[in-house]
């Protein structure tokens, strides 16, 4: 979807502030009920959306705009997922034709290759910097669940940004509205 | 496709790469043993853990009133059997100075040096950080409150790990479950050396232990105090799984926490005059590592 650029400053305003409301219930309220390990990476989810959804020059800024607010909350730097979600935003650029977010079946499936994309691209990092592999089994074990719940939240969650983006959810990647 | 489109295309890809290159570069330079911030950044994470701290105190508020009302009703009656217990720890406070004053004089005849003192800060949790990357947990108080960088935090169980980024009124600390934090540990009973590494599970792994060593399980495990970062003797955990190969030099052991990071309500945090000087050190040992 192509957008003006007033539109694409109103829309991740509203989706930054999104993410800041999420991460502070994340960040309080599953640690308070006993379920710390298990924390949603919505900043992840938003990424996969903008990637999929905006047609636009300056993805990668909104990528590193996402992950700059992420890493308030976070020590994890906004650098690593920068990385990662400019490389995901490069894959999907490639394959914007085949991919359609026709039915939450669908969404759900290609939100969890991407998640698992992700995972590769910062374990790989991760690596690099601890050479640890033993690091990345563990997470895998954290991953799987997480990576299950986010998928299975994408539909729902996409809707709501296709509200603030002004985007008919009917329509599929890569179409023009 | 038309001209517009290659070269909104082109414009995409420049910017793409310019991104990538900055966050590469960010990326490489990130590792160390603390985490400097911008100004606007710390005003960030001001503003954000002020939020969260307001959730967090509101939930406690709540959940504190309920709880209270609980406790009153089962207060009154343990009320008798605490006086009762008050008396003879009253009996046995004076047996133990009695015993304190015999061990001070004996250090000083023995010549041993003055145990570290620390500044102690009672903070309270507000947050866990949001990733699955990491084990870090946000308190209420920060620069302005006295707390400095790679300080200690503990509670009355045991070492939760040390100040890791802090601004003027928030601290995050790097817990000792995190991937990042290497702990230099001995095993209370055996006296072996090893060191520390969690996995950001509930458990940690302590490497490099001799395999001839005779550790057994539920060995107590505390820090060595060297390494320049935590004092020396707080409790780690115990050991709860032992892998011991007939082949190789060291065996690898599964440490349990000390300290129930689930139910982690406040953290104390230690802060030493030596902490500007270690500070130092170890940001001299971080540019060796670069270079």
């Amino acid at each position: 979807m192509k957008i003006k650029f007033n539109q694409l400053i109103v829309g991740i305003i509203i989706t930054l502030i999104i993410l800041f409301i999420f991460e502070v219930i994340l960040s309080t309220f599953l640690p308070i009920l006993g379920l710390g390990r298990y924390i949603l990476p919505i900043n992840v989810l938003i990424i996969l959306y903008l990637s999929f959804e905006l047609d636009t020059p300056l993805l990668s800024v909104l990528i590193f705009l996402v992950q700059y607010t992420h890493s308030i909350f976070s020590v994890e730097e906004w650098a690593i997922g920068t990385i990662a979600g400019v490389l995901i935003g490069f894959i999907v650029s490639f394959l914007r034709e085949l991919l359609r977010l026709s039915t939450p079946v669908i969404t759900i499936v290609i939100v969890q290759v991407f998640q698992i994309i992700w995972f590769v691209i910062i374990s790989f990092l991760n690596y690099m910097q601890t050479n640890n592999l033993n690091l990345i089994e563990s997470k895998l074990w954290l991953f799987i669940p997480e990576s299950l719940i986010i998928s299975i939240l994408s539909p729902f969650f996409f809707i709501v940004l296709n509200k603030i983006w002004k985007r008919n959810s009917s329509s599929m990647v890569g179409q023009e509205n | 496709m038309d001209t517009t489109g290659i070269s909104r295309q082109y414009i995409k890809l420049g910017i793409s790469i310019i991104v990538l290159l900055i966050s590469l570069y960010k990326f490489s330079t990130s590792s160390g043993t603390t985490r400097k911030l911008s100004p606007f950044k710390e005003l960030m994470i001001d503003i954000g853990a002020s939020v969260q701290y307001l959730v967090t105190s509101s939930y406690n508020a709540v959940s504190d009133t309920i709880d209270n009302y609980m406790m009153n009703v089962q207060a009154s009656k343990n009320n008798d059997i605490l006086r009762k217990e008050v008396l003879d720890l009253k009996q046995e406070i004076f047996s133990n100075s009695q015993v304190l004053r015999e061990n001070n004089r004996l250090k000083k005849l023995l010549g041993f040096g003055e145990q570290k003192q620390f500044k102690k800060i009672v903070t309270q949790v507000v947050s866990w950080d949001p990733s699955i990357d990491h084990r870090v947990l946000r308190v209420n108080k920060g620069l302005k409150d006295g707390i400095e960088l790679q300080s200690t935090a503990v509670t009355s169980k045991g070492l939760v790990g040390y100040v890791y980024r802090l601004t003027d009124h928030y601290a995050d600390i790097l817990t000792i479950e995190d991937s990042n934090n290497k702990i230099d540990a001995i095993i209370e009973r055996t006296r072996s050396y090893g060191v520390i590494e969690g996995l950001n599970q509930k458990y940690c792994f302590m490497k490099y232990v001799t395999r001839t060593d005779p550790i057994i399980l539920n060995d107590l495990v505390i820090t060595s105090g060297q390494g320049n970062l935590y004092p020396k003797g707080l409790v780690i955990g115990k050991i709860s799984r032992i892998e011991r190969e007939t082949y190789g030099i060291s065996q690898k052991i599964r440490i349990d926490p000390a300290v129930n990071f689930s139910k982690l309500e406040e953290v104390v945090i230690l802060v030493s005059q030596d902490n500007l000087l270690r500070q130092k050190e170890l940001q001299a040992l971080d540019n060796i590592r670069k270079d």
